[in-house]
């Protein structure tokens, strides 16, 4: 399957990466291989062999008791933020709602 | 005796609605569901945080057992199949309230799936199909009030463990959407999964609506509506969007499947702003967290451990207590008082008698004093001895209410208030034969009205009888006693 810029464009819009023009002739021959790796993949017959869904096959999850403990002091939560506002992390507004059409 | 599950107008529309609900409810759990942060409702803003649900860099997700233990128990509860060994993915996207551009949920691997839950009249229910049943976190919480030209988010809900609910598109109407939402949220309140608080966020809904012609049997265009927050949100926003498609369909126009909002202040649907990208969230098996395997004991114990879950229970009031559908829900919705219902039903009390007292005399009184059946200061046994006391003729109804009054105020056993207060009613035929003829004689007017013919007069003669004996005559036995003697002699 031929991978191409717009194809990198949606993944890198999806991601929220921006990209030179550069950057994207590099990552078309990038993902090119990668995809020619999975197709490769893809050839083995694994008729009649159960789907795999971790590499670490036949272990399970650990788990946790359920009992609370006190988080960080909320300085602490907020010391890396890049903006702030009292208690809160503080983002470009996000407007949801359109006009109706 | 059925409350009809569709809306009345159904029958006038020219077309079908058809509904699928994905419900959103908040896990009782003390933690989150992947670190030990605590889920206490309406804590300072971002008071209840770790790395973990900050989405920091090097932490890892531990799953809480109890969640896992949980989001079964509500399966099961809601007729589904269990996974023998279930797996969580995760979910991409970008938001600034999703701390990690990821949330944490299953996709073709869910706890439960092929579920049902049944709505409308016990005697004819209509089965709703129940896709699957799902584990995942939440994501924090944007609030764009605060902050002036920014918004702000708070991260306390980050990690709360939800259960993702999905129906399949089988409900027909915005009133069977009421329903069945009533019955999946008894259902968390019955198996003590969620509190089901819809103000406080705790049971979230998005409605899948489309619209098609009457007797087709062919899927319109869906559009979602999210995050509706009220049953009464629920039923205006679908009835509004089935018009509002219908409307379109029929001036010649097509629907897109679009996102849309209910504007609760103007009550329409808004359609929101469409983003560039199509959603493509591009699920894969999370790393950090290993398959987790459902044994079937496990399963079974659990299953085991399942309280008679409100359909049942409703089933059982209104086919066998024969119960009216509305009271059954009344008693069903509020699992206290449905306790309490019980205990007078063990106590021996006669289930429809038992049904309307505690429905009107005893929830008269929780809401006089704002308070839950535990404060009610009667308990079962005795409530019982005072139905048993009107079943048999001792007491009238008029005099069992004055004495449940003394018992709730005093705590008195009936018979005691009974006895101090002379309220034994007069069944005794021979004395009340004597009082009924005082009467007639009395009442020469009314008695000759009665022979020309004016019924209404008995029930003048009646009261004269019941005055005479300060209300304690056998009202039965008083009316049979009055026509007895005025058509026997002229
Ligand atoms: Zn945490």
């Amino acid at each position: 399957m031929p991978v191409t810029p717009d194809d990198v464009r949606r993944v890198a819009q999806l991601a929220s990466l921006e990209l030179d023009p550069d950057d994207e002739t590099r990552l078309v021959q990038k993902v090119q291989q990668v995809v020619e790796y999975v197709d490769r993949l893809q050839a083995v017959d694994t008729a009649g062999i159960e789907p795999l869904a971790h590499p670490y096959a036949g272990s399970s999850t650990p788990m946790r008791p359920d009992t609370a403990r006190q988080g960080l002091p909320v300085d602490e939560v907020l010391a890396n933020a890049p903006d702030r506002f009292g208690p809160f992390f503080r983002v470009p507004r996000m407007i949801e709602e359109g006009q109706d059409d | 005796m059925s409350t009809p599950v569709t809306a009345g107008t159904a029958v006038e529309r020219p077309y079908e609605i058809v509904v699928g609900l994905e419900v959103h409810v908040e896990l009782t759990t003390e933690s989150k569901i992947f670190c030990s942060c605590p889920t206490r409702f309406g804590a300072e803003p971002n008071s209840q945080v770790c790395p973990v649900c900050l989405g920091l860099p090097g932490t890892l997700p531990v799953l809480n057992r109890r969640a896992l233990e949980q989001a079964v128990r509500a399966a099961l509860a809601l007729n589904c199949r269990i996974q023998p060994v279930a797996k969580f993915d995760r979910k991409n996207y970008h938001y600034p309230d999703l701390v990690k551009g990821y949330q944490i949920s299953q996709y073709d691997l869910p706890v439960g799936y092929e579920g049902w839950l049944e709505v409308g009249d016990p005697a004819n229910p209509r089965r709703i199909r129940i896709r699957r049943v799902h584990l995942e976190e939440d994501t924090g919480k944007s609030l764009h009030d605060q902050a002036p030209g920014a918004s702000v988010v708070d991260y306390n809900r980050s990690g709360i463990p939800l259960l993702e609910i999905v129906s399949e598109p089988d409900i027909r109407s915005a009133e069977e959407a009421r329903d069945y939402l009533m019955h999946l949220r008894q259902v968390m309140l019955y198996t003590g999964v969620s509190d089901a608080r819809m103000e406080e966020g705790s049971l979230r809904v998005d409605c899948n609506v489309s619209v098609r012609p009457r007797g087709s049997d062919v899927f319109g265009t869906i559009t979602e509506i999210k995050n509706l927050n009220s049953f009464r949100s629920v039923v205006r926003a679908i009835e509004y969007e089935a018009q509002r498609q219908w409307e379109v369909l029929s001036a010649g126009g097509t629907l897109r499947r679009e996102t849309r909002h209910w504007d609760e202040r103007r009550e329409v649907t808004v359609a929101l702003r469409r983003k560039e990208e199509a959603h493509d969230y591009r699920y894969f098996p999370d790393p950090d967290l290993l398959p987790v395997p459902l044994p079937a004991d496990w399963v079974e114990e659990i299953r085991a451990s399942l309280p008679e879950l409100p359909g049942a229970r409703r089933r059982r009031y209104v086919l066998d207590l024969d119960l009216s559908v509305r009271d059954a829900d009344t008693l069903v919705g509020d699992p206290g008082l449905a306790g309490y219902f019980e205990d007078l039903l063990a106590a021996g009390a006669e289930a429809r008698a038992a049904a309307s007292w505690v429905l009107t005399q005893v929830l008269a009184w929780l809401n006089a004093q704002g308070a839950g059946i535990d404060a009610f200061p009667v308990p079962p046994a005795r409530l019982a001895r005072l139905l048993r006391l009107v079943d048999e003729g001792t007491i009238s109804m008029t005099a069992a209410k004055d004495v449940f009054e003394e018992m709730v105020r005093t705590g008195a056993e009936p018979d005691a208030v009974v006895e101090a207060r002379g309220l034994r009613q007069i069944s005794d035929q021979a004395a009340l034969l004597e009082i009924v003829d005082r009467v007639l004689a009395a009442n020469p007017q009314p008695v000759a009205d009665y022979r020309a013919g004016r019924q209404q007069a008995l029930g003048f003669l009646v009261g004269q009888v019941m005055k005479e004996t300060r209300g304690r005559a056998n009202p039965q036995l008083v009316n049979d006693l009055l026509r007895q003697r005025l058509s026997s002699d002229g």
